[in-house]
């Protein structure tokens, strides 16, 4: 009689695969399927994580632009730094961030001030490209002299 | 084992939000078109392809989901998907427990190879090389059942939706004659005769409606060696001598089917290794994708040192043997992983029949040591495809985070493209999806922990 060893050799993984999927099943009932969980994060946090789409929503949710937040160790540094969204975008080096988050409203002249003084302390040519393109039309030249990057 | 694989992934195809790219234009074109004829008949004007039943299924699905975009494309996505999995394992033919472990390998191979995310990773807005895979499958059960004048017929009017839908589908009239020349009979020689001269019209058709017949290198850039070329180079490079390009594709869709290497014409992995950092996943990759085709070819030959009448599962093994190449020549303009999507679906095919052949041979080894060494490769060959399946929940997440985030520049897409709607209507519609896709709640591949990039992917 024919061993079932090399049948339950070839099996076993697929076998394994498929109750894997079983599992996975139950856990998306239970709403914590592995692959699909999300994980909270607050405005800068999204920003630092090339995260745009997050940004956005939280933005359209009434999110303000210019208070810091806590960026946890790890996404950026090794350390925990408390930074706005912009500098968070900026230090992640993600131009589309920025520029996601300058298009989400109508840009104050303080707004964008801020952000120009961020991206003017960065070495980035590209993220200032994305600033100075939304200059608002009253906004004044700003003044950084007082502005320190954060990280 | 495939019902459970099947529901799984379509919950990860119905997560990702429609997509942007590829896709939002088309859904654009849908709303404005007044009826799915005026979409077939207007995607045959001036067109640089003929695929009037793409145009007019995207219609179709628009009108029917009334309103309800992303139910109704997804929602065709994930039935597709669930066809595909029913007509793959019907295609099987199980009917022993050497069958149903030969099956389950099968399953871990159809989905771990790097073709099948194409199936699922995106839609424009439909998946149509899922769609192209599900006729062909549907081809060859009509092939394999026991026919009748309403199989011809069926397998005619496949025949048509495929091939009017990507040039891809034109495959199916390749599985159909494979599975008659070995003998399956479903189909009949009428109904063989019938899908051939409908082959015949499309080539006629094409003549007639196509503006070129034969895509230019200028279209699109295109793996060669280690690099992506751009159109510009591709011109400079072959433009005195196409055959050479054309060569090289054939030629690395086959490779990259059998060996998972080159990937879109590129030898990635070589390039990963000159490198110095080559993944785990590639290896993973490389490895089951060299076993398994040897597994097949040592099967064949064992099989044509045997002779006798062939099984099922023979067949399956000399229709793949038709598919594959075929399916790499229709890849010699431009090549890339998901055009050989199909070929992968027969390639699995052809892994099932060689495992069926390894579980016969090792089975009756009559040294235990010899058996248990079968055993341990065999094993280690299913563990590898078993970790490439598990990949494809990965792969869609990030898919997922990737078009979400689409979205994002959906507006300054649409106008950069000059194709910001001109209607309210159309306003709202884009609007509409782009907050559902906004809204998605999507895991983050950054916060993913970095072993999972490095085992799992594409």
């Amino acid at each position: 009689m024919p061993s079932r060893l090399p049948a339950l050799a070839l099996a076993i993984p697929g076998m394994v695969v498929a109750l894997g999927s079983a599992g996975l099943g139950l856990m998306t009932l239970a709403g914590v399927n592995p692959f699909w969980s999300e994980q909270p994060v607050n405005i800068s946090e999204a920003a630092a994580l090339r995260d745009s789409a997050t940004v956005l929503r939280l933005i359209q949710r009434g999110e303000d632009l210019a208070p810091a937040h806590r960026v946890r160790a790890g996404v950026l540094f090794d350390r925990a730094v408390t930074l706005t969204p912009v500098e968070a975008a900026v230090a992640a080096r993600r131009a589309e961030v920025v520029d996601a988050i300058l298009s989400s409203r109508r840009l104050e002249a303080t707004d964008w001030q801020r952000a120009f003084c961020v991206a003017a302390a960065a070495p980035d040519e590209d993220i200032r490209e994305v600033v100075n393109a939304h200059r608002p039309a009253d906004a004044t030249d700003a003044d950084c002299a007082g502005y320190t990057r954060p990280w | 084992m495939a019902a459970l694989l099947a529901v799984t992934m379509a919950y990860d195809v119905w997560r990702v939000p429609v997509q942007v790219y590829d896709s939002l234009i088309e859904i654009l074109d849908a709303q404005r078109s007044p009826s799915v004829a005026a979409s077939f008949r207007g995607s045959l004007d001036g067109a640089a392809y003929l695929r009037p039943a793409r145009i007019a299924q995207i219609k179709a699905i628009y009108d029917v989901s009334g309103g309800h975009l992303r139910a109704g494309y997804r929602g065709f996505h994930v039935a597709l998907l669930l066809a595909f999995f029913w007509l793959f394992a019907r295609a099987l033919r199980v009917e022993s427990g050497r069958d149903a472990a030969a099956a389950v390998f099968a399953l871990s191979v159809v989905t771990g190879l790097h073709t099948f995310p194409s199936f699922m990773r995106e839609a424009f807005p439909i998946n149509h090389f899922l769609e192209i895979a599900v006729l062909g499958l549907a081809a060859l059960n009509l092939a394999q059942s026991r026919g009748g004048w309403w199989a011809d017929a069926a397998a005619a009017l496949v025949f048509a939706l495929a091939a009017l839908t990507l040039e891809s589908g034109l495959l199916v009239w390749v599985v159909v004659a494979a599975a008659w020349a070995s003998g399956c009979r479903g189909i009949s020689t009428r109904g063989v005769v019938l899908v051939t001269a409908l082959l015949a019209g499309y080539f006629v058709l094409r003549l007639e409606v196509l503006t070129a017949s034969v895509p230019s290198l200028a279209e699109r850039s295109s793996g060669f060696l280690f690099d992506r070329l751009e159109p510009d180079e591709l011109q400079r490079r072959f433009g005195d001598a196409p055959l050479v390009f054309y060569a090289y594709n054939v030629g690395t869709s086959l490779l990259g089917v059998l060996l998972s290497e080159p990937r879109d014409g590129v030898f990635a992995a070589v390039r990963s290794w000159l490198d110095g950092d080559v993944l785990p996943r590639t290896y993973v990759a490389l490895t089951s994708s060299a076993l398994t085709s040897a597994l097949i070819a040592w099967a064949l030959w064992r099989r044509v040192r045997q002779g006798g009448p062939l099984d099922a599962a023979d067949r399956l093994t000399l229709v793949a043997a038709a598919v594959i190449p075929a399916n790499a020549v229709l890849a010699f303009a431009y090549t890339k992983d998901e055009i050989m999507a199909f070929a992968g679906v027969f390639y699995a095919f052809a892994a099932y029949a060689a495992a069926r052949v390894a579980i016969a041979r090792a089975g009756t080894l009559r040294r235990p040591g010899a058996a248990l060494v079968a055993s341990l490769v065999l094993l280690t060959i299913a563990s590898l495809w078993a970790i490439r399946s598990v990949s494809v929940h990965h792969v869609m997440s990030r898919q997922a985070f990737r078009v979400r985030n689409d979205w994002v520049e959906a507006p300054a897409f649409l106008r950069s493209e000059k194709r910001w709607p001109a209607t309210p209507a159309g306003v709202a519609l884009v609007e509409s999806l782009r907050t559902q896709a906004l809204d998605a709640p999507v895991r983050n591949p950054q916060l993913v922990s970095e072993w999972n990039n490095r085992w799992f992917g594409d």
